[in-house]
């Protein structure tokens, strides 16, 4: 009886070491991966402001003559996404008007991860509030044969409707 | 034997397992005190204290004042804004004391119109500081039973309520230099405008560097209107006047404060709206 108590025993403190080893490590290997996306967020939001300048540039231009068709060729950065919050939350940079967003995409899970994507453009993004913006779909950003994706932007009725070119 | 004498016994166990859960519910009852929103605000002041220190330039020391999210609410509930600061809310007075307070905390964050936070600059622009971006619950329209309410009210609650703390000051007094009411309503000539519960508001201050000549804010300065507001802060009062397409009613007054510099106190402001536009801010100074 004595014996199998302390085998017991053993074998519990040893789960326990276990365990506490993988915390430690995951807490490291977490601490590491937060350092190098703090860094390689940065550089890409950097872009990503860049692009929305370029963007509300073209806007100028399309509001001065409704016939004029913006273009704004090799987005940046790649693997990001060009967004529109029009109905329901808005990233709160956005201050509740409608919005195009240059953000990372994260997996959302509809009614379960809710407003997850408007979190990260609000936290790691670039916002630019178009209150007369047509809603239109996620535009990826990506590279192909060396260029980046364009999108134009142009006047459609009272509504500023941006697309993929 | 010296295996036997490393392995954790029972007793060490519960130890270690009852310390790491009072330490999870220790940082749980941290987090809820949310005290970062307090260290934001006193970050903020200190960079704005460092940036009226004589002995510093001003372009060296950076303000580092963050946008505060807030939503008022009834229920609890913010469905329309991301991880906002909430104060719950049951009457209209609480209404009206929310926001009175992000006023009153943005005016003291700022200095209070005591102190030169910009310096000397050539041209007469006006700064402004967004200190909160206000929201409001769908719920707070059941406490008014409209989609809107007149900014006058708000106004006539800050000149007879006092602050908490010990200076026993009404808001207004803290604010405009006066709680009363009818020099405070005096350059509105009645029309406070109302606060669209479907909109959000700025809760912002602006402030104008000195400059060799006076300035005006405003669109073109074609309707401001000076009054004269005693107080012990103020020493002038300069209006800034909506346009005449946002209904022409005057916007939020502009002082001269103790540093020398003209300022606008903290006021309610709708985002987007025309008015924001007419106060022509040249610069943001808070970070959203």
């Amino acid at each position: 009886m004595k014996i199998k108590n302390k085998r017991g025993m053993m074998l519990a403190s040893q789960v326990l070491k276990i365990v506490l080893a993988v915390l430690g490590i995951a807490l490291l290997v977490y601490l590491l991966f937060a350092l190098y996306n703090a860094g390689s967020n940065s550089a890409d939001l950097k872009k990503a402001k860049s692009a929305i300048d370029k963007i509300s540039g073209e806007l100028l231009l399309v509001r001065a003559n409704n016939a004029y068709i913006g273009n704004v060729s090799d987005m940046t950065p790649n693997s990001w996404s060009l967004f529109s919050f029009v109905q329901g939350t808005k990233p709160n940079i956005c201050s509740g008007q409608s919005c195009l967003c240059i953000c990372d995409e994260v997996y959302t899970v509809w009614g379960l991860l809710k407003d997850r994507q408007q979190k990260e453009c609000d936290k790691s993004g670039a916002c630019l509030v178009v209150s007369d913006l047509q809603e239109f779909n996620e535009i990826p950003i990506q590279e192909s044969n060396g260029f980046f994706t364009s999108i134009e932007i142009k006047k459609s009725g009272n509504w500023i409707k941006v697309s993929k070119k | 034997m010296k295996t036997k004498k490393a392995e954790l016994t029972t007793k060490q166990i519960v130890i270690l397992i009852v310390l790491i859960i009072s330490f999870g519910i220790i940082l749980f009852f941290l987090f809820r005190l949310n005290l970062g929103d307090e260290s934001d605000k006193q970050l903020c002041y200190n960079s704005v204290m460092n940036r009226a220190n004589k002995a510093i330039p001003t372009d060296v020391v950076p303000l580092n004042c963050q946008r505060n999210y807030v939503c008022i609410t009834q229920d609890g509930s913010c469905e329309n804004m991301i991880e906002p600061d909430k104060r719950k809310v049951k009457i209209e007075d609480e209404v009206y004391d929310a926001l009175a307070n992000e006023l009153s905390d943005c005016w003291w964050v700022f200095g209070e119109g005591k102190v030169d936070y910009m310096g000397t600059q050539t041209i007469p622009n006006l700064y402004c500081s967004i200190c909160s971006q206000i929201m409001f619950d769908d719920s707070v329209k059941k406490i008014f039973n409209s989609n809107e309410f007149d900014k006058r009210k708000f106004y006539e609650y800050m000149a007879k309520t006092k602050m908490g703390g010990s200076n026993g000051l009404t808001y207004s007094e803290y604010l405009f230099g006066t709680k009363d009411f009818s020099a405070l309503a005096a350059p509105y000539n009645g029309n406070f405008g109302k606060v669209d519960l479907n909109s959000q508001y700025y809760a912002l201050m602006g402030i104008t560097p000195k400059i060799n000549k006076p300035a005006w804010a405003g669109i073109g300065a074609a309707t401001v209107l000076i009054a004269f507001i005693p107080g012990v802060n103020v020493i002038a009062a300069i209006g800034v006047a909506a346009a005449a397409a946002t209904g022409g009613y005057f916007l939020a007054p502009m002082i001269e404060g103790l540093s020398g510099q003209r300022y606008i106190p903290p006021s309610l402001i709708k985002v987007g709206s025309d008015e924001f536009g007419s106060l022509g801010c040249e610069e943001i100074t808070t970070r959203s």
